[in-house]
């Protein structure tokens, strides 16, 4: 009886299925060790490991929401809180999926309007009546953002603000809601809403939303405190970026859900649909 | 040509490359490993994978990644560890290339957080780089 040929590599016999065999060894090996590491992970605290089967987050359109929702803010006084900045705001510890950008606009955005007066809305944050919607309109920012991100903006504060009746009822909701181009441009005329700007400062700069913060949704993947430090006084929040295929809106809006806001909107016909409709878009990195 | 395939596959190569390639996997998968979150995410940008199993490659991956790496650069099942390397090299240059193909602009990923390389002509042609010395460590020495 011969013995098999030896394998130079470990003197391992030469054959065919020994080579199957072992490889088939390691791969179980890795699944054992992943498998056992992450069901660890999952005792050990909530947030630690990740779930088995990844499920769809969803985004629920504005017409889908019960009108019996609670609009938050409809009061004076609500009014009046949004005046104190809200911060500090328990981001879960659940990441939302995707991060893919898509191509950026082709024609980049000229400057159609004048920058936002940030020095006036700050010092005057709620200058806006309380409204039936619940949108006192003023001062914006995001708080210890990097990049552009960092300086207090008004969206909309180069528009007219919109009669109260016009100004859209956000109500309060736990997944990001759609919004359309019309929702959107009655916030931000009314400057009823955050702007945010989902897109990385370079292409923030190329063309934004005149008012809209820069936030890009990388900066929050990495750090989802930055989620819980948007200074939105009250107001809803709306995430934007190039439209289309583009998930960095959606996937801002989950960061901040996650972070405790309740009324945040994704904007899904973004940069692009705005542009279409000439409404003000800015130039640089400042809001 | 035989000369060629000769000096590719003596011995000292086919280690050299199985010890290239072995350092590059572990010290990948240990990267991936801390952080299966954003290793989900990023078989998220790649488009190619069922929403319900990107959870389940994120969590699984990154160990397979190891094994066949530590295979590599300490033995035994060398080649089998060789093996599944190139596998993986063949399925990452053909996701990166796929991405690349559709203007996508994410991190690859390929280093968990700690990698900085951007989906594109660079990083495909540095996995082409990977796969070819992936290649050579499958090769049985030649004495």
């Amino acid at each position: 009886m011969t013995d098999p040929p030896r394998n130079p590599d470990g003197g391992e016999p030469r054959r065919g299925p020994s080579l199957a065999r072992d490889v088939a060894l390691l791969v179980l090996v890795g699944l054992v060790l992943g498998v056992t590491h992450n069901a660890y992970m999952l005792g050990a605290g909530p947030g630690r490991g990740l779930p088995w089967i990844k499920t769809e987050r969803r985004v629920v359109k504005l017409q889908d929401l019960s009108p019996a929702d609670p609009p938050a803010g409809t009061t004076a006084m609500d009014a009046a809180a949004a005046e104190v900045p809200t911060a500090g705001a328990t981001p879960a510890p659940s990441r939302p999926a995707g991060a893919t950008r898509s191509t950026p606009p082709k024609n980049p955005p000229s400057a159609k309007a004048a920058a936002p007066d940030t020095a006036a809305s700050q010092a005057k944050p709620a200058e806006a009546p309380a409204r039936p919607s619940g949108t006192p309109g003023a001062a914006t920012g995001v708080k210890g953002t990097n990049g552009t991100g960092s300086a207090p903006a008004s969206a909309g504060s180069t528009a007219t603000a919109a009669p109260a009746a016009d100004v859209p009822v956000i109500p309060e909701s736990r997944e990001p809601i759609e919004a359309g181009l019309d929702v959107v441009r009655r916030l931000y005329a009314a400057k009823a809403a955050l702007f945010l700007d989902a897109r990385s400062p370079e292409e923030f700069a190329q063309g934004h939303i005149a008012g809209a913060v820069n936030l890009p949704f990388d900066d929050v993947f990495r750090d989802p405190d930055l989620a819980a430090k948007i200074d939105d006084r009250g107001r809803p929040v709306v995430t934007y970026c190039d439209g289309g295929d583009c998930d960095l809106s959606r996937n801002l809006a989950f960061s901040i859900i996650d972070a405790g806001r309740r009324r945040v909107l994704v904007f899904d016909g973004g940069l692009p649909a705005w542009e279409q409709a000439g409404l003000p878009v800015a130039k640089g990195a400042q809001p | 040509m035989n000369a060629l395939a000769a000096k590719i596959a003596h011995p000292a190569v086919v280690r050299a490359a199985q010890l290239v390639v072995g350092v590059v996997f572990v010290a990948a998968a240990l990267a991936k490993i801390g952080d299966a979150a954003y290793v989900s995410q990023q078989v998220h940008n790649y488009h190619l994978a069922p929403l319900w199993a990107e959870n389940l490659i994120a969590t699984v991956m990154p160990w397979v990644e190891l094994v066949a790496g530590v295979a590599l650069v300490l033995g035994p099942r060398r080649r089998a560890g060789a093996v599944v390397v190139l596998g993986f090299m063949l399925l990452f240059t053909f996701a990166v290339g796929a991405a690349w193909a559709r203007g996508l602009d994410f991190n690859c990923g390929c280093f968990g957080k700690a990698g900085v390389g951007v989906i594109g002509a660079s990083k495909f042609f540095e996995n082409v780089g990977l796969t070819l010395l992936a290649t050579i460590a499958v090769l049985p020495p030649r004495r």
